[in-house]
């Protein structure tokens, strides 16, 4: 039978056999965290000189440091390094990408619409090639959106990424015939288009025979023309030219006298009521439109949507047939708004709203550009070029891990402290 | 759709009635020669008021000296920036007139300078075919007012586009008689108002 003392002298071994243990797999531990042979890590602003020393001595493997994504030139560049042999990784300091796009308008004569996305909270500072555009703070949305005309290829500079984005195709739009009765109708939708930058083509009948043409369009199809407004219902239209304009996604609106044009009815089979008068006085109001009178509109046709409604009539109607779209408006002498006397906004509204009403419609033409250099989203082209980055500070194997290092490095410190204190209790040194 | 109505302004100043027939003469044009849906009879409208907006064509002519109230000049200033069309005619055939004098100030003050239309305009050919410009009047022809032939028209433009016709060729007196006299003429003496209307309606 064992003694007390010796039960004790048998404890500290153990103690002393654990710490040499614990201290010996952290080692290994180390040891293989560590880079592999012929590993290069480079941080991100050191990578420039470290592509040039890579490309003239290959090591083994290569990592970019954490940071922003790697531009297109860096990207081109390690993607080479990669095809030549070298295993390429990549770090990143987060995985939710950012990216920027430019886009021209849908009206002519309009700012682009630029879009940015990135994370929540990020500050970025948009510029052209003349320099700094705005700045600010992406929203709880993680999208940021501007209206301008960058001069050159745009870009968005952040902590996280530096996307550069140009339009990749100009929206050019064909012009707009206008067919209708002469009249102040015609007249001033014509205007209000043409204020708005539209290209304008009219061909307005006077008399039997008599027609005052405007503008260079000669027939209706959608190499020529990208929308039709018509406005009364006697112009010399064919229902099956129109219908193949509309099929083929050319736009068409009909309005006042013309949503009861045999053309509009062949395509939408609308229904449109007697005309209702407008409210008394609402001309001068908030809702001018109030004040014309209308037809309510009831296509016949699946698929309508009722975009304006008066009371619960619908007065404009929206629908898609075949490729293109058709707006019915049972509005009658729409330019009564423009001539509101009291509101000095009525020009500039009757305008807009004759513009959206086209540009809802009108089929675009969209021409490649010679964009030049674009990084729209680094983040994203890098994972395409390069594969998933490792998340910066992560180790290789994915989920969350225990911190086996510190666990090693306590246990062998306390075993060690345990194994000593038993030792100077007993009285030895 | 609104038929066209021929309405004729009214102004404090001069005698704005000064050619009571030329409305019912240009109306009759009008239905004789075109499709265009128009009002049998014309309107009146007083420049003063905001009333004036609601009819996109105005004639006014006159004899005496015309002097625009504030009121006036803004009508017409808001008038001609949203599209409307003046056709202002001076009933005395005279640049050395008091109406001549005091409408052409009046004009630059509430519209903007008067420019001269040249003969190949689009208004010499939006309906009938004028290759040598505005035509000429009888009283022209006869040697009334200055005894001079005006060969042009002047105008305040939008953009391109006609706001303001001036004319001192006086078809206030041309065109003021009663429709029915149209049949002992040999060629319609109001064919070219058919052209300002048709100008108006379509630019």
């Amino acid at each position: 039978m064992r003694s007390r003392g010796s039960g004790r002298v048998l404890a500290e071994h153990v103690l002393r056999g654990v710490a040499v243990v614990a201290l010996t797999v952290l080692a290994v531990r180390l040891w293989r965290a560590g880079p592999a042979p012929g590993d290069a890590v480079v941080a991100p602003n050191a990578l420039d000189s470290a592509l040039v020393q890579w490309t003239a001595n290959p090591p083994a493997s290569a990592t970019a440091g954490a940071g922003p994504a790697p531009s297109a030139r860096h990207r081109d560049w390690l993607l080479a390094l990669r095809r030549n042999g070298t295993t390429i990784r990549w770090r990143s300091e987060d995985s939710s990408g950012s990216a920027l796009v430019v886009e021209d308008a849908p009206l002519p004569g309009l700012p682009r619409r630029i879009r940015f996305r990135s994370q929540p909270g990020t500050s970025v500072m948009l510029s052209d090639l003349l320099g700094r555009v705005d700045s600010g703070t992406v929203g709880a949305s993680g999208a940021m959106a501007w209206r301008a005309s960058p001069v050159g290829a745009a870009s968005a500079v952040s902590a996280r990424a530096e996307p550069v984005a140009s339009p990749r195709d100009s929206l050019a739009v064909r012009p707009v015939l206008v067919l209708g009765q002469a009249g102040w109708e015609g007249k001033f939708v014509i205007a209000a288009l043409e204020e708005d930058g539209w290209r304008v083509s009219a061909r307005l009948t006077v008399a039997p025979g008599a027609v005052v043409m405007q503008g260079p369009v000669s027939r209706i199809d959608t190499s020529s023309v990208s929308a039709v407004v018509l406005l009364d219902s006697l112009s010399p239209v064919e229902a099956p030219r129109l219908q193949r304009f509309v099929q083929d996604g050319g736009g068409l609106v009909a309005a006042g006298p013309g949503t009861r044009h045999p053309a509009v009815r062949a395509i939408v089979t609308a229904r449109v009521s007697s005309s209702a008068p407008g409210v008394l006085g609402a001309l001068q109001g908030p809702a001018p439109r109030e004040g014309l009178a209308t037809r309510t509109v009831r296509a016949g046709t699946p698929g309508a949507i009722p975009i304006e409604r008066r009371g619960n009539d619908p007065v404009v109607v929206g629908q898609r047939i075949g490729a293109g779209r058709v707006v019915v408006a049972g509005y009658e002498d729409t330019w009564r708004l423009r001539m509101a006397p009291v509101r000095d906004d009525a020009p500039s509204d009757h305008r807009a709203w004759w513009s959206s009403m086209v540009a809802s419609v009108a089929l675009p033409r969209l021409l490649p550009r010679d964009i030049g250099y674009i990084d729209e989203a680094p983040f994203a082209a890098t994972v395409d070029a390069l594969g998933r980055p490792q998340l910066a500070g992560a180790d290789r194997r994915a989920g969350p891990r225990l911190p086996w290092e510190a666990l090693l490095l306590a246990l062998a410190l306390a075993g060690l402290l345990a194994e000593w204190a038993s030792r100077r209790l007993r009285g030895q040194s | 759709m609104s038929e066209f109505v021929f309405a004729t302004a009214q102004y404090e100043s001069g005698d704005w009635d000064s050619a009571p027939l030329v409305p019912a003469n240009l109306i009759d044009s009008i239905a004789r020669y075109t499709s265009i849906p128009v009002a049998p009879t014309g309107a009146v409208v007083p420049l003063a008021s905001s009333d004036a907006l609601r009819f996109p064509f105005l004639f006014l002519t006159g004899h005496l000296p015309v002097r625009f109230s504030e009121q006036e000049r803004g009508t017409i200033r808001k008038y001609l920036d949203r599209g409307g069309f003046l056709f202002i005619d001076d009933h005395n055939h005279d640049i050395d007139g008091a109406f001549h004098k005091t409408v052409t100030e009046e004009i630059v003050r509430a519209g903007g300078p008067l420019v001269r239309v040249p003969k190949r305009h689009a208004l010499y050919s939006s309906f009938f075919q004028f290759p040598d410009g505005p035509p000429n009047t009888s009283h022209e022809l006869n040697g009334w007012g200055d005894n001079l032939l005006h060969p042009e028209l002047s105008a305040v433009l939008r953009g391109d586009r006609i706001a303001l016709l001036y004319s001192n060729k006086d078809y206030s007196s041309e065109w003021s008689y009663h429709p029915e006299n149209k049949r002992f003429s040999s060629v319609d003496n109001t064919r070219f108002g058919v052209n300002i209307v048709v100008y108006a309606l379509t630019r």
